[in-house]
């Protein structure tokens, strides 16, 4: 596998705070990344550098082993949307309308495709001679979701692409990406805080918490990993012991403990047999539990 | 543009499920080569055809797809896709029987013991079901 994005020892150091602290991840060529974290995390500001928008303090990142800032080569590549809800981005785009934007992101990406962001202004029902100031929120989301899409860039970042869509636009533009980045397979970054909902598209997920890198593992791995097991407290003590558990909640003589580690088959067979209820935890539930700010004791 | 793939309809993914989804994938494709809605010999859906009908990352289908490649359940035809294999049923049945006591018999055993409900009665219940419902094929 080749290597889309290499981030190495990267640190934001604002005034007061370190927004990313020390962050090195390498992300493949052609995959779907899903990245999560809490508000406040470092998404935004980490999606802003490898856009090239802003500098890191310290550390580097480069695209296709070229270095981003200043580079046009690289910058030619990378396609930002979040950009259309940014407060001074709506104070100075009031007065464009659908087309104007969409005809000047087509000058700014090589692999545009034309055909593709009319389509998708039909499938979303958008009027491209509307203003931007006249749309809702959630259209102009869509506005900035047809830019990412109909980019074709080969590495795209898609901030909460989907503020205020509705779930039946939510679900349009999943669809919508499945099939075109089964057709014209790139390199996304997708950060949103609906993890349940998006996490059947993502083939890995990195988990940032306080500026740091938890994790960036498989969508499998991970899936292999979380289970929620249920039963008697005693009997989970003697059973489960030894496994990493992230979360606890006790009723009477029964528990419920949230797993975060790699239980063989074998096991699996041993818990049920003594009784045990073994279900899937999901993504979501991880999340909350590895980045709970009150870590009750375990 | 989205429309439905004829016989997958019947395939769902679940969230509860501690199997992750390429595994349910690969499952829900024995399911239909085993209930006969996919034959030996016949085609099987594409990955995007797969990643689109549950808005799932074609990765994640091509995984469940190539699973039961390894296995000699499906193989692939250069150009035109993917193929149930020859002796896929008797392949799919070897293996499940060996996961038949872990994913069902273990959890109908506790649930029985819960309701007091012996190892006898389950005999005769699993035997009336057989006269109700002929399990023969």
């Amino acid at each position: 596998m080749s290597i889309a994005i290499d981030i190495n020892n990267l640190t934001k150091q604002y005034v007061e705070t370190a927004a990313i602290k020390n962050m090195t991840i390498s992300l493949e060529k052609d995959k779907i990344y899903g990245l999560i974290g809490r508000n406040g995390a470092g998404k935004t500001t980490l999606l802003h550098m490898l856009a090239g928008h802003i500098l890191p303090t310290e550390g580097n990142i480069t695209i296709f082993n070229q270095p981003i800032y200043e580079n046009k080569m690289a910058l030619d590549q990378i396609c930002f949307t979040a950009i259309f809800n940014s407060p001074s981005f709506a104070r100075y785009a009031v007065s464009f309308r659908v087309k104007d934007i969409i005809n000047t992101a087509a000058n700014f990406y090589p692999n545009w495709d034309q055909d593709f962001a009319n389509q998708l202004i039909n499938e979303f029902g958008l009027s491209p001679k509307k203003k931007l100031k006249d749309l809702s929120t959630g259209m102009v989301s869509m506005v900035s979701v047809v830019v990412g899409l109909a980019s074709r860039a080969s590495v795209t970042l898609l901030d909460e692409p989907y503020t205020g869509l509705d779930a039946s636009a939510r679900h349009l533009f999943y669809d919508i990406l499945a099939e075109d980045y089964g057709k014209h397979p790139r390199t996304i970054i997708f950060s949103t805080h609906l993890i349940d909902e998006a996490s059947r598209l993502f083939e890995n997920v990195i988990l940032i918490d306080q500026g740091s890198l938890v994790f960036n593992l498989p969508i499998e791995h991970i899936e292999e990993m979380s289970y929620l097991i249920h039963g008697s407290t005693d009997i989970l003590e003697t059973t489960v012991r030894n496994k990493r558990i992230v979360h606890k909640e006790s009723l009477g003589n029964n528990s419920s403990i949230a797993v975060f580690d790699s239980i063989t088959s074998e096991e699996l067979t041993s818990y049920k047999h003594a009784g045990l209820n073994i279900q899937n935890l999901s993504l979501q539930k991880l999340f909350v539990y590895l980045t709970a700010l009150n870590r009750r004791a375990i | 543009m989205r429309k439905l793939v004829d016989g997958v309809n019947a395939m769902f993914l679940s969230n509860d499920s501690t199997k992750p989804i390429y595994i349910q994938i690969a499952e829900q494709i024995e399911d239909e080569i085993l209930t006969k809605v996919l034959t030996e010999g016949s085609q099987v859906y594409s990955t995007n055809q797969i990643s689109s009908l549950y808005h799932i990352n074609p990765a994640t289908a091509g995984k469940g797809i190539n699973l039961l490649v390894d296995e000699g359940i499906l193989y692939k035809k250069r150009g035109l896709g993917m193929f149930v294999a020859d002796g896929a049923v008797k392949l799919i049945q070897k293996k499940r029987k060996q996961s038949f006591y872990n994913d069902y018999l273990i959890t109908t055993l506790t649930e029985a013991a819960k309701l007091g409900i012996t190892k006898d009665d389950l005999v005769n219940m699993i035997k009336s079901y057989d006269e109700n419902y002929d399990m023969e094929e």
